[in-house]
């Protein structure tokens, strides 16, 4: 009896937290099935979405040598980091580049350092193969703009990519897509909060 | 899902209204009417430059804000001897939604007594391949170059992320 009464209240219960969440907060794509292995800044191998599950999620994706569009995208997702105050220990935050041939684990570790953003954020890296398979699937696009090669004989190229960061929930499901550089951050919070 | 299509409807518009042609530096950078003839200034001047942090061997975006004098300037280059490489800059959007970077063809005009701002999302000056980090603190000594006014020596703050401030067209 006590059992009974115990999931028809846990079941009430979930009923309210799902009529509760915004109509437009709608899953759009779903992820849970997917798997990818990445790297984080740390070269620690990350099963996405697997080892990041159980919170939801603010997903972006960049590269280091981007210093506008992408610079932008950083600090948003930082506002909107600030913005959760306490609650940023219930979201994870997620970056992962398109330029895994120059974002090497190290190269973002260098940039975590740089930026002062703290354990709870993974910058993520990885075969050109699967970042490709990765990007495909959550429509990021990029491509090679321009191709040069300086004094030094180094090559030096730019992306023109998707401006995009997604909010996905415990579950693995995409439930909204923003601008990554140029969506409020305190609307994306209280996207976020909208999920506790 | 429709607080999702007003956000995307201005980057849609923004889409269907450019190609990778130049873009119009109107539509991605703030450019204000000229000042009336009282208070034109003697002579172009630079203000409020800033860059992001950026480790070593990364690639450095500076923004500013021009503002020029009693005859039309041009930005035609910079220099910065701890890059391996400064070009001028601009962001634009492909006619299919991406955003790519490239060099500003002509450079950045800016008209008598009018102020020009390389901002996020539009005109910067690109510092490629650091010789040493850029660390929050620090200022990195650039010059810039104009048709008329010549080299332009100017100083410019490196910020922490946080202290980067959005364009002031958004």
């Amino acid at each position: 009896m006590r059992t009974s009464l115990a999931l028809f209240l846990a079941s009430s219960m979930l009923l309210v937290a799902c009529e509760q969440r915004p109509d437009y907060l709608a899953v759009e794509d779903d992820l849970t099935d997917t798997s990818w292995t990445l790297l984080d800044q740390d070269s620690t191998a990350v099963t996405f979405p697997a080892d990041l599950g159980g919170k939801p999620m603010l997903l972006s994706a960049v590269y280091t040598n981007c210093p506008d569009v992408c610079i932008m995208t950083m600090r948003n997702l930082r506002e909107v980091h600030q913005a959760l105050g306490a609650d940023t220990a219930n979201v994870t935050f997620t970056v992962v580049s398109f330029d895994p041939a120059r974002d090497t684990p190290s190269r973002l570790r260098a940039y975590a350092d740089t930026w002062r953003i703290g354990p709870g954020w993974r910058l993520l890296t990885g075969d050109s193969t699967t970042v490709a398979s990765f990007m495909d699937r959550i429509d990021v696009r990029y491509e090679i703009s321009r191709r040069d090669t300086l004094l030094s004989g180094d090559t030096i190229y730019s992306i023109s990519h998707t401006d995009k960061a997604l909010l996905i929930d415990a579950d693995g499901q995409v439930l909204e897509t923003y601008s990554g550089s140029a969506s409020p951050a305190e609307q994306i919070a209280g996207d976020i909060r909208e999920l506790f | 899902m429709l607080r999702r299509s007003l956000l995307l409807l201005p980057a849609l518009l923004l889409a269907a209204c450019q190609t990778d042609t130049p873009a119009d530096p109107s539509e991605t950078t703030e450019i204000t009417p000229p000042m009336d003839a009282s208070s034109t200034p003697d002579a172009l001047s630079v203000s409020d430059p800033f860059t992001a942090a950026v480790p070593a061997q990364g690639t450095g975006g500076v923004f500013l804000t021009l503002t020029g004098g009693p005859t039309p300037d041009t930005l035609i280059g910079a220099s910065f001897a701890g890059a391996e490489q400064v070009e001028v800059h601009e962001t634009y959007d492909t006619e299919d939604g991406l955003r790519g970077m490239r060099e500003a063809e002509g450079g950045i005009p800016v008209p008598a007594a009018s102020t020009v701002e390389l901002a996020p999302g539009g005109y910067h000056i690109m510092l490629i391949n650091l010789a040493e980090a850029a660390t929050e603190g620090d200022t990195l000594d650039l010059t810039l170059e104009f048709t008329q006014a010549g080299p332009l020596e100017v100083r410019v703050p490196v910020l922490g992320l946080d202290q980067i401030q959005r364009p002031s067209a958004e």
